[in-house]
């Protein structure tokens, strides 16, 4: 009689777990690189304000900053 | 078979010291990206961060992103310790950036397009950097 029972419910129990095993949340990696925004809107007085700071950020992270061999000017 | 056992042992230490010794080459600028900027594929941009003027290899794009993830987060931090966005950082880096420039290596500004610094050319100055 169990056994009769589990084999009608086998089938309903596939039928309502298999979609909830499908509907995984799929994550598309973007095929398209990373857009530029082309507006530039910087106030001078911020860009003076920053001057120092941003040379000292580029002389004490050379790893994300690599100096050429170069120096800047140079023909 | 007597020395199987202290080979055993340098091999053990050697294993273990090796990771030691290769951790600060990590730190160091990668060869594969200087190599691309010196010949112009990979180059600066105008928003602070590296791209790429042509067609690059998958090692290179990995490598030039993690530059850029690296780079985001200093913008961040230092955009949080002057009360300003870290977009601002990110120009005004750039402006600092695209002055040392060297003759061969790319750059892009904000009309979108790529150029390389020509020999006797002086470093790209964008106007709004002052």
């Amino acid at each position: 009689m169990m056994i009769r029972t589990l084999r009608y419910l086998a089938p309903v129990a596939a039928a309502v777990l298999l979609p909830a095993l499908t509907a995984c949340i799929s994550v598309k990696t973007p095929d398209k690189p990373i857009e530029i925004n082309l507006n530039v809107v910087i106030r001078q007085e911020v860009l003076v304000r920053l001057q120092r700071d941003v040379d000292q950020l580029i002389q004490q992270n050379p790893d994300a900053f690599p100096a050429t061999p170069k120096p800047p000017g140079s023909m | 078979m007597t020395s199987g056992l202290p080979r055993l042992a340098i091999l053990a230490l050697a294993a273990l010291t090796l990771p030691l010794a290769s951790a600060p080459a990590a730190a160091q600028p990668s060869p594969l990206v200087a190599a691309a900027r010196a010949s112009g594929v990979v180059g600066e941009r105008f928003d602070g961060y590296l791209g790429y003027s042509g067609a690059a290899s998958g090692a290179l794009r990995s490598q030039v992103y993690s530059i850029n993830i690296r780079r985001r987060a200093l913008y961040s931090s230092l955009a949080v310790r002057r009360s300003v966005t870290p977009q601002d950082v990110a120009i005004a880096t750039a402006c600092q950036l695209m002055s040392r420039v060297a003759v061969g290596e790319a750059y892009l500004l904000p009309d979108g397009a790529w150029r390389r610094r020509g020999a006797g050319q002086p470093a790209p100055r964008p106007d709004y950097c002052g």
